[in-house]
């Protein structure tokens, strides 16, 4: 009985297959993949010195412990990118340092978009898709800082390390950003 | 068993003849297709884009410290506002439903390796930053030129030639096309000497754009080299300084209709270098040209490619030009104290340049 059955399933199978038809370009047309993808992001650089630092507790240090409250202004409880445009050995770094703090958003939207009008009339010649980034009105700063420097070594705890600041920058509070970041291919083959 | 032969003949036979019943066409792309597409570099527009940020614009804290003065008193910058808007932004009063769209599709900022043969710096991979590129590949600039006989150094020889006698004016439909893509933008913040506050300053720039605009980087022999192109057309360009509470404003300064167009470097032929010295200093150096060919009895060149290539360098090679249509403080009138009337530095070559930091 039950191969019976699976034969007439099968044959309903095959009669399936037989309803496939090619779609035409007109009925092509009519179907958009839309879509996106909405995004939020709350990202934190070393706000309390980083993932290693736990003063919790005392008598049992770990790696390292440091006072890296908001207020601290040990250098070693930010975040360091050094670049060197030189040979290594015989040039200085150009720095961010002391980099630390919470940014957050919402309402990143990400998605793709036809673009065949607009644009001063540069639309309709464009014809393309292109990747659109929605950016997302409003960023949040929270105690976010770094300091613009040169130094000698790219570790402060290199020989012979030296380093000049050049500037402190200290934000906290709102940013507005707003509008649309479309990305697209470009080139000359 | 029969049954389950024929089931698996059956599977394979739909498998078999599914492919024959799916009418797929494959179309041939024509040329205009085509051509878009080669994913060489990546084009980036920023639509309706506006940008503003600041204590006064939206609360919180925005300072640059770090500063001292002349008398060692520490400076810090407030950042009352800063923002990124379309034209007509009024000092930076309309912002929010101002947008400004920077780049466009057919010419969008752009990021994008080349081919350094291509492009006068020999056999390396280019990395390009660029700007949109202009509506009309030229300069915007007006010349004039004149013949001119004169010695390029006392006691050499003279030489005659076409030069650039002045910049007789810019082409200004760059200030009246395309608004939608001009960005006002603008920075007002306070100054705060040895903790109390000093002064406020403002700057603002109306209907800015940078076309043509770009940078080039590629590893040198021990080091990055670059090239860069600056392009700067503005409407007006204004700083005012107002008291400590940023009201009473004394009389702005105003540069009006200004245009600049400066090239440093010159492939790897004279390429201008970034970096940090090993003492920590900043440095920036536009290479130098000494050297570029073997000197003769008479002090000159010898004949030859080096020299060609040297004549091809003065001739045509990197120069800046700077136009300023009307310097004027407040709205003082053309021919009254307060007006400087116009300015221009044009066909400036630079041989060398060295800029380096140094501690106080």
């Amino acid at each position: 009985m039950i191969k019976i059955i699976m034969l007439i399933l099968s044959l309903v199978y095959v009669s399936h297959i037989f309803a496939l038809e090619p779609l035409a370009e007109e009925e092509l047309q009519q179907i958009l993949g839309q879509g996106g993808v909405y995004l939020s992001g709350d990202i934190t650089i070393n706000e309390t010195g980083g993932p290693l630092n736990d003063v919790s507790d005392v008598s049992n240090p770990p790696i390292w412990q440091q006072n890296c409250s908001v207020t601290s202004t040990n250098k070693r409880c930010g975040a360091r990118i050094a670049v060197n445009a030189g040979d290594g050995e015989n040039s200085g770094w150009l720095v961010l340092d002391n980099i630390r703090g919470r940014f957050s958003f919402e309402g990143m939207t990400l998605k793709t978009r036809v673009i065949d009008t607009g644009f001063g009339g540069d639309g309709a010649l464009f014809d393309s898709d292109v990747l659109e980034i929605g950016l997302p009105n409003t960023i949040s700063y929270s105690n976010v800082s770094f300091t613009l420097a040169n130094s000698s070594k790219a570790r402060p705890t290199d020989v012979g390390f030296n380093q000049t600041d050049i500037l402190n920058v200290k934000i906290d509070g709102d940013v507005t950003l707003r509008g649309n970041l479309l990305l697209f291919p470009t080139g000359n083959p | 068993m029969l049954t389950h032969i024929m089931i698996n003949s059956l599977r394979f036979i739909t498998l078999a003849v599914l492919p024959i019943l799916a009418h797929s066409d494959l179309i041939p792309l024509n040329d205009s297709t085509l051509k878009k597409i080669d994913g060489e570099g990546i084009g980036i527009i920023l639509e309706d884009f506006v940008y503003q940020a600041g204590e006064q614009a939206n609360g919180g804290t925005f300072e640059i410290s770090g500063l001292e003065n002349s008398s060692g008193q520490s400076v810090v910058l407030g950042i009352s506002q800063f923002y990124v808007a379309g034209s007509n932004s009024n000092r930076g009063v309309n912002v929010i439903d101002n947008p400004v769209n920077l780049g466009r599709l057919q010419y969008p900022y752009n990021i994008e390796l080349r081919d350094g043969n291509d492009i006068a710096i020999t056999d390396k991979a280019v990395l390009e930053l660029a700007a949109p590129k202009k509506l009309v590949d030229l300069s915007y600039f007006q010349t004039s030129k004149e013949n001119r006989v004169e010695r390029r150094f006392p006691g050499k020889q003279a030489a005659s030639g076409q030069r650039v006698d002045r910049i007789t004016g810019l082409d200004e439909t760059i200030f009246s096309t395309r608004g939608s893509e001009r960005a006002d933008l603008g920075i007002r913040f306070d100054l705060e000497v040895g903790g109390t506050d000093a002064q406020s300053l403002e700057n603002h720039v109306k209907g800015l754009a940078i076309d043509g605009s770009y940078v080039r980087l590629w590893g040198g022999e021990d080091r990055v080299e670059a090239e860069v192109n600056f392009n700067l057309y503005a409407e007006q360009i204004e700083f005012r300084a107002c008291d400590s509470i940023g009201t009473n404003c004394g009389d702005s300064v105003n540069f009006n209709n200004i245009g600049i167009e400066a090239q440093l470097g010159d492939g790897n032929f004279q390429p201008v270098t970034f970096e940090v010295t090993s003492a920590g200093q900043f440095s920036f150096l536009v290479g130098s040209l000494e050297g570029k060919c073997p000197i003769g009895t008479t002090g000159g060149c010898e004949a030859g490619s080096a020299k060609l290539r040297l004549e091809e360098y003065y001739t045509s090679g990197p120069s800046t030009n700077i136009y300023v249509d009307n310097v004027r403080i407040g709205t003082a009138p053309v021919n009254t104290v307060g007006n400087f009337g116009s300015s221009t530095i044009s066909n400036l070559q630079i041989q060398y340049l060295e800029v380096t930091s140094h501690d106080l």
